[in-house]
């Protein structure tokens, strides 16, 4: 279709913003745009074919399979059926795949929570990741839902590891690391060691969520 | 009254001291985070490499014609047709390259896909109401839909949702991450939404509803709007 009227015929949108004036000077820093909730319709829109899983075929790196089970409990300890977890985090090796795209295992994962606010992550249990210091084995979540209006965010450790000289681990209030330590199962096989994790929103035992300071 | 200006100059740059920019876990005009909300503050932590390193998003296989909501069916969906495009940067004004934006919203009559939503407005059998891309290299994105409704929900005595698109944003490292929801410019609804209202700051609530844009107009075919999104530098707080 031909727009004659227009001075920005056969232009894309991209295209027409590109050719924006670069702002004359730097500013120093800008507004964050501010978060909101994920509502509860977020599943056609971000795992539109279910969950994205973690172990999505036979090419793995190396690494001991496991299966995180848990769920998600509101302040009246009522399941949450409408929570997303996002999940990231280094292979069995403690390295991160963040060079190309990856079909099999990438570290990256999304998983809703089911009617019982419950939710199943098949993984590759991670190794201790080089940083400033060596950090214990742990995932990386995002936690959304309805009624949630931050982008929450934790990690979760594994209470077979050697975590109390974690850096991260170490910042947090010792009284309220435990509710960030999964919890080896004694049901546990050979091939596939099951941890168990639930996420308390409030209460005693209050999932601790965090946020970077400068 | 519109919550939106349009005789001031429309800044999102920052012209006092960083205050807190974010909603509160628990605002109890929303009632959903009365039970949900942490009630403990967030702990400040300094993070590691996991939070400054991503994947290379390729899980959703993204297609020529997913940024397009208008032309995933065999015929046309019913509804305005407008252009939804921006550019996402960090708080720096430093583009985001690539980021993986995907957004979700309800039809034309208010109504999502969803099997969840039991709103009895009508279903568009053209109309998926979901759409991903990719930001470009200087971190400009757009997408073409049709103007959501407005939907009542059961927050309250015939409360409404003002009409929004939701949108998520995933940057160069797992914390550069946002998850929002865009309006339109001259809703009466936003000021009486706890949803809209949650976010304290004034400023920051204005730059959640879309400019009208002409120069994104498509000649006699779609209205185009401006959303510009930005998020922490990898690395850095949100705030
Ligand atoms: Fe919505």
């Amino acid at each position: 279709m031909v727009h004659r009227s227009s001075p920005f015929e056969g232009l894309s949108p991209r295209e027409i913003m590109r050719r924006e004036q670069e702002e004359a000077t730097r500013q120093p820093a800008w507004l964050p745009t501010g978060t909101q909730t994920v509502g509860p319709y977020f599943h056609f829109g971000m795992v539109e074919r279910g969950d994205v899983p973690l172990i999505r075929g036979d090419n793995l790196p190396p690494g001991q399979r496991i299966r995180l089970t848990g769920a998600v409990l509101d302040g009246a300890g009522a399941p949450i059926n409408d929570a997303l977890l996002e999940i990231w985090q280094a292979d069995g090796r403690g390295r991160f795949h963040t060079e190309r795209a990856e079909p099999d295992f990438d570290g990256f994962g999304r998983f809703a929570t089911d009617a019982d606010g419950a939710f199943t992550i098949d993984t590759l249990k991670p190794g201790v990741s080089d940083d400033a210091l060596p950090a214990a084995p742990h995932l990386d979540v995002h936690l959304f839902a309805r009624g949630v209006l931050h982008t929450l965010f934790t990690r979760i450790y594994f209470d077979d590891e050697h975590n109390q000289h974690d850096p991260l681990l170490a910042q947090v209030p010792e009284e309220r690391r435990d509710t960030l330590i999964a919890r080896r199962s004694t049901t546990s096989s050979e091939d596939v060691v099951t941890y168990h994790f639930n996420f308390y929103m409030q209460g005693a035992a209050e999932t601790v969520f965090l946020i970077e300071q400068e | 009254m519109s919550s939106l200006d349009f005789d001031r100059d429309f800044d999102p740059r920052l012209n006092g001291p960083v205050e807190t920019h974010q909603p509160p876990q628990v605002f109890d005009p929303y009632v959903s985070t009365r039970l949900r909300g942490p009630r403990n503050g967030l702990i400040p932590i300094h993070s590691g490499l996991t939070e400054r390193t991503a994947p290379v998003y390729g899980f959703h296989n993204i297609g020529g014609e997913d940024n397009d909501l208008t032309v995933q069916h065999e015929g046309t969906p019913l509804g305005q047709k407008i252009i939804v495009a921006g550019r996402i940067r960090d708080t720096h004004g430093q583009p985001i390259p690539h980021a993986l934006i995907e957004l979700w919203q309800a039809n034309s009559a208010g109504r999502y896909i969803h099997k969840r939503d039991q709103h009895p407005a009508p279903l568009d059998p053209n109309f998926t109401g979901a759409g991903r891309t990719f930001a470009d290299a200087h971190g400009y994105y757009s997408f073409t839909t049709i103007r959501p409704g407005a939907y009542p929900w059961g927050n309250h005595y015939n409360a409404w949702r003002p009409a929004h698109i939701h949108f998520s944003v995933l940057g160069q490292g797992f914390r550069q991450r946002l998850i929002t929801q865009m309006y339109f410019p001259d809703d009466p609804l936003l000021e009486i939404d706890p949803i809209y209202m949650a976010n304290p700051d004034r400023r920051v609530r204005d730059l959640l509803i879309a400019r009208y844009d002409r120069r994104f107009d498509i000649p006699d075919n779609a209205l185009g709007f401006r959303f510009d999104m930005f998020l922490g530098p990898n690395g850095t707080p949100l705030e």
